[in-house]
Parts: structure tokens; sequence; C-alpha cells
């Protein structure tokens, strides 16, 4: 079964972008800054400055040489924290007031006094026993493999192999859902409890990752 | 003095809200409309409504009679244009200057200069006095890290890359957007969405 229907209609989205990359970067910024005043965030301001960077593309009189037709096309990636696809918690990225911590790169072009959306990736680690250790939200480049199975804009949940087709949705709001959502619901105060097939999951994937070990 | 962006002073300067606090902010000529933009811009968004206002006086009279007139917590004044006379008159008039939040004067590193010569008293009242970085390196030390780590998480080399791209063999991940922008071929992205 085909899931076109399904990306279309998610692609399909209208969404509300700032005119300029400088502009999403500070709208970025200012989200994490109010969720540091609200407790949410435990990084402090001063540091949030410092991981939320704007990258230009390299202008032409360095990259002429090697641009196809010489074309400078105006494309800037928004960097929040380190690149990080080794999940090592030693480069440097946000912290939540509960232990989670995430990093992200947006790649934007400013095209006729609007921004165009390229693509993302969202990251989140949990705390062992959050239920998930990560999970990441993409969004592929345009006219990539991965749109013609339908899958543009997905979800990790808690793998590299797994992709979910999820809606596309604009970094702001991205990154509010990994600032105020993805807890534990405001009602409890513990996860719930697991079921004896995921402790059985747990402990045969233990086992088996333990015999890899070299 | 110290080098800051517009963004990291505007956080600053939020914190100095409540308070009567003057700064200064230096920008060479060829960058200081950018600049103002840039910290109005970095302002309105952490202050509320109505809470910033730009002042572009083309004399130092005018400043006094424009600032006197205003009560919005927080001033930034154009002063790019203040020659000695005008400084001399502000040291003079510094009195009038006198304003229930945050002012601050962006203006050039010579005429911040003839501030320093020409309104000593004035000059003390200033709390901070920053200038705008020269982050051309440290951009470019950011590029060329993430470009290494991007190299030792899929163990090609920039031109494999641009090679697949170009041959429209490029892998799945968003992380060979980025990879394509920092070694500046934003031509090979294809559109996204608006």
């Amino acid at each position: 079964m085909s899931f076109a229907a399904l990306q279309d209609h998610a692609l399909s989205r209208v969404l509300a972008l700032p005119p300029r990359a400088k502009d999403l970067q500070r709208d970025l910024r200012n989200a994490l800054l109010q969720a540091r005043d609200n407790d949410k965030l435990a990084t402090s301001p001063q540091e949030v400055f410092q991981l939320v960077t704007l990258l230009p593309e390299l202008p032409d009189n360095v990259a002429g040489q090697l641009r196809a037709g010489g074309l400078h096309a105006n494309a800037y990636c928004i960097a929040g924290g380190e690149k990080n696809q080794e999940r090592d918690r030693v480069r440097r990225h946000f912290k939540r007031n509960d232990g989670a911590w995430f990093d992200f790169t947006i790649t934007v072009r400013e095209h006729g006094g609007q921004l165009e959306l390229l693509a993302y990736d969202f990251e989140i680690r949990f705390p062992s026993g959050a239920g998930t250790p990560f999970l990441r939200f993409d969004l592929n480049l345009p006219g990539h493999r991965n749109q013609d199975r339908d899958l543009r804009s997905h979800l990790h949940p808690g793998s590299d192999d797994v992709q979910v087709p999820t809606p596309l949705m604009t970094p702001i709001e991205v990154l509010a859902l990994l600032i105020d959502g993805l807890r534990l619901p405001a009602d409890r105060d513990k996860p719930r409890g697991l079921t004896a097939f995921e402790i059985g999951w747990f402990r045969d994937t233990h086992a088996s990752l333990t015999r890899a070990e070299p | 003095m110290g080098r800051t962006t517009p963004g990291e002073l505007a956080l600053r300067l939020r914190a100095l809200r409540g308070t009567a606090a003057y700064a200064a902010y230096l920008a060479e000529l060829a960058d200081i409309e950018a600049t103002l933009a840039d910290l109005e811009d970095e302002l309105r968004a952490i202050a509320p409504s109505g809470a910033v206002t730009r002042l572009s006086p083309h004399s130092g009279q005018q400043l006094v009679a424009d600032l006197g007139a205003s009560a919005v917590e927080i001033v930034v004044v154009d002063a790019r244009r203040f020659s000695p006379a005008d400084w001399a008159l502000l040291d003079r008039r510094r009195s009038a200057l006198a304003h229930r939040g945050v002012v601050i004067f962006v203006t050039t590193p010579s005429s911040f200069s003839e501030l320093m010569r020409h309104a000593t008293n004035l000059a003390s009242w200033l709390g901070d006095v920053f200038a705008v970085p020269h982050d051309d390196a440290t951009v470019e030390a950011r590029r060329e890290q993430r470009l290494t780590a991007l190299r030792r998480w899929a163990n090609r080399s920039d031109d494999e890359i641009v090679d697949a791209a170009r041959a429209g063999t490029l892998p799945a991940d968003p992380a060979y957007a980025e990879w394509l922008v920092l070694l500046g071929h934003g031509e090979l992205l294809g559109h996204g969405v608006t």
C-alpha cells in the first residue's frame, strides 16, 4: 500500500515562516530563552546564544570554483548545538529540566522575500526509563528517494532504522514539541509500568547486545 | 571594551529593564544601519510591544528634545552623525538626558572617540560599551567543525557528496542538506516548502 496520499496531504500544509533565515534564528533562540525563563530548559541564556548559530552558504568568491553554474543559492544552516550523530553527551546541546537533551539543524533558503524550508532534523534523547532512548524528527531533502517512499517528513521512534510518517511542521513547532511536549502527562509523577512484553524485550535486547560485544 | 552580537546585547539590556541605564554600541560606518536594524529587531523580539523605539536625531539639540518627549522604556539612539560640538552640548545638557529606562547610543568608533574627548561626564554614565564582533573567523571555525563531524559520520569526502548530489544519488538524511550548504552548494538542494 502506498502512503503517497498521506504524504501529499502532509507536505501540502502551508507553513508560516519568517521572511529571513536570521529571523528564524532569532525566533528559535527566543523560544529557548522563554523556556529558560519558564524553567523548562536548564541551559543558560548565554549558552543559548552560543548554541543557536546561523551559518550562511559559502560566499561566491570562496566556493565559486566548485559551484555548478556559479549561482549563489542564498541557503543557510541554522544549527542548535553541536553536530552529534554519535549521541555523545560531551558535545554541546540543550538540556531540559527533566534531564532530556536535544539538538537540531535546519536548512533553509531565502527566495523572493520568503523563506523556503528545505530540510531539518531535531533529535531529543531521554533519561533511562523514559520509555524510548530518543526521538528524531526529520524532513528530508525535496525530491529525495524517501519522498518517493512517502516519507519525506518522518519520525524515528528510538531507532535509526524505523521511520514513521509525520505531519510537516515549522521549526518553531518542532522545537515547542521538544521543549513543552514529549514529557510525562501533568497528572502523572512517574512513567506507567512496563508490561511483561516490554520487560522481556529489553532483557532480550540487552542480552543480544552483550553477546555482540567483542 | 568587549565585543558582542546585537542579540547578546539585547539580552543584557533586557536584564537592565526597570533601571535607568546608558550604554554604547560601536559599529563601523558601513555596518551601522544593519547593526541598528538588528539591535532593534532583537530588542523588539524580547521586550513587550511598544517598549522599544529608535531615535535618529540630526544634532545633539534634537536628541535632547526627542528624548525628553519619549516615555518609551528602551531607546536606541542612532548617534553616528554627532559631531564634537554635539557631544559637547550633550555633556552640558546631560541632566536633560535623564530617562526612566535604557538608552543605548549606537555610533562609530570615531564618533565614540569624540564622545570620550568632548563629553567626559556623559561618558561616565555609560555602564556598558560594546562593539560589533568580527565574526568571520568564528563562523568559519564552526563551519569546519561541523564539516569534520559530517565527514567522520558518513566516512565520505566533500567531493563525493557534491558528485552524488549532481548525480541525484545523494543519501536520505537531512544532514546532507547541511553538508551541501556548508560547502557552498545550495544550488543542488532542490525546492522545499514555503
